[in-house]
């Protein structure tokens, strides 16, 4: 029996060899012919922050299934299907560029990140590789940064708006402490929290940083009432942190407001507290169960619907990442229609010609004074309390227009922390 | 007041706790002469022992502290039998296999508990002791009477009974103990059962009050360093005092100024230690 083999040519071998060869090469033919667009979530999925990356993975993967059973996203009159890759950067370095990498072999079109120590490793390779990617830490923006954006958190911007809610609330309050962890998230809540007390007339009686190496909180909440303050703020502290502060100033007999971010471990903390302590705790994250989220996230369709099912496929880690995320797709899923391309430069030109509605409204492009950079997309943001053990909303906040009233607070409190642009290295 | 009352409790505490897991490394270091890089997680392991026998088994906290003095101990054990009886003339390659087993057990943890350090352990003290104005968590007066007793017992143990002499034969001089007809493989078992039971105790007692993550240990191990180092290595009665007074330093500085500092200064306190005391505040000068 002859070799199946044997029935080629050389000829023919060579040629077919070439055509497997070629095509195997330019994986960007291959791939063009793939109608799928690819979104990436680059999030610590273990680590400290997987609190806020898997919800966050969670919530890309339950927009992504609600987008494509609506028909997908539209680009020049094609109906493409959304895919969410997600890669565990831990919030290292070496792995984010290495999650970056992994984006690019698989043509992701828009990369997610928390923000912080993982932008800043891949800022450099994102330039290069042209990833268009979205930020929740609005501190990340910078000139040098080209294909960043922040479309829906602009941390720490909406403390400002805390702080005269705080005021507001509380006109016979003076006195606040102030503390976080040693790093650049803790050092740009506070400096922006400290402007918002300056702006407000509140005294900062205690304000520190704890290591991050740091497992018991007594000293530190034992140093922070020293100066007997009438708050607290611990922003933003990561959410185990916050969880034993909040913990630490119960056991130590603090009665006053406490200002956190996100209370990610809200049921947590009134469990080894109580339901009264925590009441009227200052926040600034929703629940998509609360009944007025229909009205002020005007830019998210279906917040309710979104929720339950995110409860259906995902049970019991609901956390304010799991719609953050999907608020940066959904940003993009509306200026990728827009723009009828999903193409980074194409795309971002679009976008900023025409700014995308924001999950909370009409939004603009900000953040040339602080960031050296309009890449912030800015609109309201929800001023929050704990109110029976849950969070409602309360007020909304304009952030850009408090930042406008007290610009010269914020940045004399951000240049102490060499936060300003010509400061950062 | 209420500040410097809380930061002696605190302090006591951190001294408490401090002790347990020092002691538990002077006691190997002096029998046999390893230095075990690992035994920080030991204290991570009875955290999560302890973690998943009260609340994800829903059992109470006393049960899983038990459970975890008994599984490190066992661990204690597995580590001595299977790893370093095999490298016992070998201490650089004993030292090399301590940090291995480090990284296996953090690896560990990972992969049965997740890294999202929100392990919660409900102390079975909860509330404060109010005396006047002053409140005294319960959970920590706690902590820092269990730890004495266990310091008491550990004492007893290796003054008042047949182990504890033959324990600290081994430690003086293994050779002698050997031809007295003391098993130096058994002690050995025993003390590192001993040392490892004392740092799963020592992260039991702190589950409720710090946070429980996989990488818990490391600080604690080099605490603990600094501790036997300024104590007198393999001095027990050296570890004890040296956990008092550097916890009881670090607590202050870190309460009135800040933990950097206090973790800068606590080194440099070390450093004076033993510039002026090179064997350490009880330890023992060797010829050469």
């Amino acid at each position: 029996m002859s070799s199946p083999i044997s029935r080629f040519t050389r000829r023919q071998t060579l040629i077919v060899a070439g055509i497997t060869a070629s095509t195997l090469a330019m994986p960007n033919i291959v791939r063009a012919a793939d109608p799928k667009l690819r979104v990436g979530a680059l999030l610590p999925l273990t680590g400290d922050l997987a609190l806020w990356g898997v919800p966050g993975k969670n919530g890309a993967e339950v927009w992504a299934a609600r987008t494509n059973k609506a028909g997908g996203i539209m680009v020049n009159g094609t109906r493409h299907e959304v895919e969410v890759v997600a890669f565990d950067g831990a919030y290292i370095a070496e792995k984010t560029v290495q999650g970056a990498r992994a984006f690019v072999d698989q043509d992701v079109k828009y990369t997610m990140v928390i923000g912080g120590d993982d932008w800043s490793a891949m800022q450099d390779f994102s330039n290069r590789n042209k990833m268009l990617t979205s930020t929740l830490y609005v501190t990340d923006l910078n000139p040098e940064a080209k294909y960043l954006i922040a479309p829906v958190e602009v941390h720490p911007l909406y403390f400002g708006c805390g702080a005269e809610h705080l005021r507001k609330v509380e006109p016979n309050v003076k006195s606040v402490a102030l503390c976080a962890q040693d790093d650049l998230t803790g050092r740009v809540a506070l400096a922006y929290w400290r402007a918002g007390f300056d702006a407000h007339n509140f005294e900062i009686v205690k304000d520190e940083y704890f290591d991050l190496a740091t497992t018991d909180f007594a000293p530190v909440v034992s140093s922070l009432l020293a100066g007997k303050p009438e708050a607290v703020c611990l922003d933003t502290a990561y959410p185990s942190f916050a969880l034993l502060l909040v913990e630490q100033l119960y056991i130590q007999g603090f009665k006053g407001r406490i200002l956190h971010a996100g209370l990610e471990l809200l049921p947590d903390m009134v469990r080894r507290t109580s339901a009264e302590y925590m009441e009227g705790s200052i926040t600034f994250f929703p629940r998509f169960d609360d009944p007025a989220i229909g009205t002020s996230a005007v830019g998210f369709p279906d917040s309710a619907g979104f929720y339950a099912d995110y409860e259906m496929m995902y049970p019991g880690s609901w956390n304010n990442t799991s719609w953050e995320f999907p608020a940066c797709l959904e940003v993009w899923k509306r200026a990728v229609e827009t723009a009828n391309t999903a193409e980074p430069d194409e795309l971002f030109a679009s976008m900023k010609a025409n700014p995308p509605s924001h999950m909370f409204g009409t939004a603009h492009w900000w953040g040339e004074d602080l960031f050296g950079s309009n890449n912030a997309l800015v609109s309201s943001w929800p001023i929050v309390e704990v109110r029976n053990g849950k969070v409602d909303i309360v007020a909304m906040g304009d952030q850009a227009a408090w930042y406008a009233d007290h610009r010269d607070a914020v940045i004399k409190r951000f240049r102490e922390e060499q936060l300003m642009p010509d400061q950062k290295r | 007041m209420q500040m410097l009352i809380d930061t002696l409790v605190n302090a006591a505490m951190a001294s408490a706790a401090t002790a347990l897991v020092s002691i538990g490394l002077a006691l190997i270091f002096g029998v046999m002469r390893i230095e075990n890089f690992a035994h920080g997680e030991l204290y991570m392991v009875g955290a999560y022992v302890t973690w998943y026998v009260s609340s994800a088994l829903g059992l109470t906290y006393f049960p899983g502290l038990v459970c975890a003095v008994l599984i490190t101990a066992l661990l204690g054990a597995l580590m001595e039998v299977a790893l370093f009886r095999r490298l016992r003339s070998n201490p650089v390659g004993c030292l090399i296999i301590t940090v291995g087993v480090l990284l296996v057990l953090q690896t560990a943890a990972v992969w049965f508990g997740g890294v999202n350090s929100t392990l919660l352990v409900d102390t079975p003290f909860p509330g404060v002791l109010r005396i006047g104005t002053l409140a005294l968590p319960w959970h920590r007066l706690f902590v820092i009477v269990a730890a004495i007793i266990l310091m008491l017992a550990l004492t007893w143990l290796l003054r008042r009974t047949a182990f504890g002499w033959a324990v600290r034969a081994v430690a003086q001089d293994a050779e002698a103990a050997s031809l007295q007809g003391i098993s130096i493989g058994r002690i050995s078992i025993l003390a590192m059962m001993l040392s490892a039971g004392l740092a799963g105790a020592a992260g039991a007692f702190m589950a409720p009050i710090v946070r429980v993550n996989p990488f818990m240990g490391q600080p604690v191990i080099i605490t603990a360093f600094i501790v036997i180092i300024m104590g007198g290595i393999g001095s027990i009665e050296g570890a004890i005092i040296a956990s008092v007074l550097y916890s009881t330093f670090f607590t202050f500085v870190s309460t009135y100024l800040d933990s950097t500092v206090a973790t800068i200064a606590g080194l440099c306190i070390m450093l004076g230690v033993l510039i002026f005391m090179p064997n350490g505040l009880m330890g023992k000068a060797e010829k050469v």
